[in-house]
C-alpha cells in the first residue's frame, strides 16, 4: 500500500505528523485517559484480563482498606473502653466513698466493715485508672500510625491508581488501534510506535507504583502487628497489676470476713455473696476458690450473686444509657452465667415481690434502724438509686465488719461480737423480710443455674 | 523486497517462554540473554523459500501478559500460522495450552496452521515437562509439535519454516483462498495472480500452479 506514495509523500506526512505531534499526542492521551476514568466512575465493565492481572494488587488494596478501617475502629474502642473505665472507677469511688462516710457514722462493726469495703473500693477505683495510661499510649501510637503510615500508604495507592487509569488508558488505546494494524503500512506503524510508547512508560511506572503498593501495604500490616504487640503488652501489664492488686485487697476483706462467720452464722448467705460478688468483679479467681465456692455454695448464694450482679447493671445501665456495658460484663462473667438473663427476669420477679412487703412490713424495723443511723437497704428503695445497689451495700457491711474486726486486734473480739450480732439481728430481721430466697421459684431457678454451673 | 507470498505468523505463548527471542534468533540468528518485554506486539520479517519460490514471512511476536490479551486478540486475525509455545522447564506454561489453543482457535481462521513448541529445549536439566506429552498434546489437538532452543537455534528454523510448508501444502491443496487477505496469505506484487479477479478455492489452485 505505501507504495502508491511517493517519498515526498512520505516525508510531507513525517513532517506534519512531527509538526503537531505533541499536541495531537497530548490530546489522545488525555483523550484515553477520560474514557477509562469514565469507565471507572460509570462502574462499565472492564476488560476482564486487564482486570485480572491486577488480582495481586487489588488484594493487596482489600488488605490496606481493613488496616484502615479497623484502625479507625480500634480508636474508637479506646475511645470508649477508656470512657467506661472512667465512669466505672467514678461509680466504685463514689460507692467507696457512700461506704465510707456512712460507715463511719456506724460505730458498731458494720460500720467498719462498711469502711474497710469502702476503702477497698476507693482503692480499687484508683488502680484502674492506671489503665488509662496504656490505653491512651495505644490510641496515640495507633493515630500516629494513621498519620504517618497509613496516609503515606494511601498517598501511594492513589498514585497507583492514577496510574493505573493512565495505562489502561493506553491499553484501551493500543486495543483501539490494533483493530487494524499493517507492519507493512507506515502510517500506520507509527501511530502504533506512539501508542506504544505510551503504554510502556505508562506501565513502567503502574508497575512500579504497583510494588510499592504491595509492598507498603506488607510493611504496613507487619508493622502493625509490632506495633499492637509491642503496646499491649504495656496494656496486659498493667491490667494484670491492678487485677492483682485489687484482688489481694478483696481476698483480705474476704478472709476477715470469714471470722465473721463462725460468729454469726445468719450473715453467711451474704458474705458468700458478697465474697462471689468481689470475685466477679475482679474477673479474676483462683481455680481453688473457684473448687472451694462451688462447694458450699447454696442456691441462695447463688441468686443474692446474681441480683448483685442485675444491680451491677442497672446502675451503669443508668449512668450511660448503653446496652453495650451489659453486655460487656456478661462477656467477662460468660463462662459462669451461659443464662443469666433469665435468671436475673426470674430474681427481679422474685425481689420484686418481697421489695414490697419489705416496704410495708419492714417499716417498724426501718424506722429503728434510722434512729441509730444504721444504713439499710430500706432506706434505699425511695430514692432514684436503684434497689438492687443496696444488696451489695448492705452485704459488704457484713464484709468491712469483720476485716476491721482483724485489723483490730486489741479490742475485745468477745464485745465486738455482741454488739454486731445485736446489730446484725436486727438488720437480718429486716433482710429476712426482704429476703429473696424464700421465693421458691427462684430458688428453683437458681439450682438450675447452679447446675449449669457445675456441669 | 520480491515475494511469491507473504504468510502472516503469530507466536503465542505466556509470557517468559521466549517468543521474543524465538523470533529474533530466526530474523537475527542470535540470541539475547534479556529481551525487552513485549508491549502488545513485535514484528519481525524474513524470507524463506519453499519450493523455489520466494515467501516473505511476516511474524507478529505478541505480548503474553495477561494484561495484553483483549488486544493480542486482535493479532490472530488473518493470520496464517501461529507458533504456540512453552517453556519446558515451567509446567504451567504447558498447563496454560489449552487456554491459548482456545483462543486462537476462537479469533483465528479455521484453516490456521498451528504449531507447538517447547522451548528452551537446552535446559535439559531444569525440563518440567517431558517431550511425551508435548507431542501427546499436539496429536490429541492436531497440531504439529516441535522443540526448540532459542539459544542454541535448535530446531528454531525448522519450526518456522515447516509451518511455511504447511501453510504451501495448504495452498496446494486449495484449503487457503489466497485472494482473501483474511486468510494471512497474500501474493507477492509481481505474481500473476495478483490481477486475477477470481476469489475461490480455484484462484488459490491457480497460484499454486504458477508457482511450479
Ligand atoms: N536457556 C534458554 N533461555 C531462553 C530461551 N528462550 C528464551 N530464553 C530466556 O527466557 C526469557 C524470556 O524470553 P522472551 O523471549 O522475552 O520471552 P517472551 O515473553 O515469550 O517473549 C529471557 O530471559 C530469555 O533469555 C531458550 O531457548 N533457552
Ligand atoms: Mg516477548
Amino acid at each position: 500500500m505505501e507504495g502508491t506514495f511517493g517519498y515526498s509523500g512520505h516525508y510531507f506526512d513525517r513532517f506534519i505528523q512531527s509538526q503537531d505531534s505533541s499536541v495531537v499526542n497530548k490530546f489522545q492521551k488525555k483523550y484515553w485517559k477520560t474514557k477509562q476514568t469514565l469507565i471507572k466512575v460509570t462502574g462499565k465493565k472492564e476488560d476482564e484480563h486487564v482486570v485480572a492481572s491486577d488480582a495481586d494488587l487489588d488484594a493487596k488494596l482489600e488488605v490496606f482498606h481493613s488496616i484502615q478501617r479497623t484502625c479507625m475502629e480500634l480508636l474508637k474502642v479506646i475511645e470508649l473502653y477508656q470512657r467506661r473505665i472512667c465512669f466505672l472507677s467514678q461509680e466504685e469511688n463514689e460507692l467507696g466513698r457512700f461506704l465510707r462516710s456512712n460507715g463511719s457514722q456506724d460505730k458498731s462493726r458494720a460500720g467498719k466493715i462498711m469502711q474497710a469495703t469502702g476503702k477497698a473500693l476507693c482503692f480499687s477505683s484508683q488502680q484502674r485508672l492506671a489503665l488509662r495510661k496504656p490505653l491512651c499510649r495505644l490510641y496515640q501510637e495507633i493515630e500516629t500510625f494513621r498519620y504517618r503510615a497509613i496516609s503515606d500508604t494511601w498517598l501511594t495507592v492513589n498514585r497507583m491508581e492514577q496510574s493505573r487509569t493512565e495505562y489502561r488508558g493506553a491499553l484501551l488505546w493500543m486495543k483501539d488501534i490494533s483493530q487494524e494494524l499493517d507492519p507493512d503500512t507506515h502510517k500506520q506503524m507509527e501511530k502504533f510506535r506512539k501508542v506504544q510508547a505510551q503504554v510502556r512508560t505508562t506501565k513502567t511506572s503502574f508497575d512500579k507504583l504497583k510494588n510499592d503498593v504491595c509492598q507498603k501495604v506488607d510493611l504496613l500490616g507487619a508493622s502493625r502487628c509490632n506495633l499492637l504487640s509491642h503496646v499491649l503488652t504495656t496494656y496486659q501489664t498493667t491490667l494484670l497489676h491492678f487485677w492483682g492488686k485489687t484482688s489481694h485487697t478483696m481476698a483480705a476483706i474476704h478472709e476477715s470476713f470469714k471470722s465473721c462467720q463462725h460468729e454469726v452464722s445468719t450473715v453467711k448467705a451474704s458474705q458468700d455473696s458478697t465474697d462471689k460478688l468481689d470475685k466477679k468483679m475482679e474477673k479474676k479467681s483462683t481455680e481453688e476458690d473457684m473448687e472451694e465456692k462451688k462447694g458450699d455454695e447454696t442456691p441462695e448464694d447463688q441468686l443474692i450473686s446474681l441480683g448483685h450482679e442485675d444491680g451491677c447493671e442497672k446502675i451503669r445501665e443508668e449512668l450511660d444509657g448503653v446496652e453495650d456495658s451489659l453486655a460487656l460484663l456478661n462477656e467477662i462473667l460468660g463462662g459462669l452465667f451461659v443464662d443469666d438473663g433469665d435468671v436475673s427476669q426470674e430474681w427481679t420477679k422474685g425481689f420484686g415481690d418481697t421489695e414490697t412487703s419489705a416496704a410495708s412490713g419492714g417499716s417498724a424495723e426501718t424506722q429503728q434502724q434510722q434512729d441509730n443511723s444504721f444504713f439499710l437497704p430500706s432506706q434505699l428503695l425511695d430514692q432514684s438509686l436503684n434497689w438492687t445497689s443496696t444488696v451489695p451495700q448492705s452485704a459488704t457491711c457484713a464484709a468491712e465488719c469483720s476485716s476491721r474486726a482483724e485489723q483490730n486486734p486489741s479490742k475485745p473480739a468477745a464485745k465486738e461480737t455482741a454488739g454486731t450480732s445485736k446489730d446484725l439481728s436486727a438488720w437480718f430481721n429486716l433482710f429476712a423480710d426482704l429476703d429473696p430466697l424464700s421465693n421458691p421459684d427462684a430458688i428453683g431457678e437458681a439450682n438450675r443455674e447452679h447446675e449449669l454451673h457445675t456441669a | 523486497m520480491a515475494y511469491a507470498y507473504l504468510f502472516k505468523y503469530i507466536i503465542i505463548g505466556d509470557t517468559g517462554v521466549g517468543k521474543s527471542c524465538l523470533l529474533l534468533q530466526f530474523t537475527d540468528k542470535r540470541f539475547q540473554p534479556v529481551h525487552d518485554l513485549t508491549i502488545g506486539v513485535e514484528f519481525g520479517a524474513r524470507m524463506i523459500t519453499i519450493d523455489g519460490k520466494q515467501i516473505k514471512l511476516q511474524i507478529w511476536d505478541t505480548a503474553g501478559q495477561e494484561s495484553f490479551r483483549s488486544i493480542t486478540r486482535s493479532y490472530y486475525r488473518g493470520a496464517a500460522g501461529a507458533l504456540l509455545v512453552y517453556d519446558i522447564t515451567r509446567r504451567d506454561t504447558f498447563n496454560h495450552l489449552t487456554t491459548w489453543l482456545e483462543d486462537a482457535r476462537q479469533h483465528s481462521n479455521s484453516n490456521m496452521v498451528i504449531m507447538l513448541i517447547g522451548n528452551k529445549s537446552d535446559l535439559e536439566s531444569r525440563r518440567e515437562v517431558k517431550k511425551e506429552e508435548g507431542e501427546a498434546f499436539a496429536r490429541e489437538h492436531g497440531l504439529v509439535f516441535m522443540e526448540t532452543s532459542a539459544k542454541t537455534a535448535s530446531n528454531v528454523e525448522e519450526a518456522f519454516i515447516n509451518t511455511a510448508k504447511e501453510i504451501y501444502e495448504k495452498i496446494q491443496e486449495g484449503v487457503f483462498d489466497i485472494n482473501n487477505e483474511a486468510n494471512g496469505i497474500k501474493i507477492g506484487p509481481q505474481h500473476p495472480t495478483t490481477n486475477s479477479p477470481i476469489s475461490s478455492n480455484q484462484g488459490g489452485q491457480h497460484a499454486g500452479g504458477g508457482c511450479c
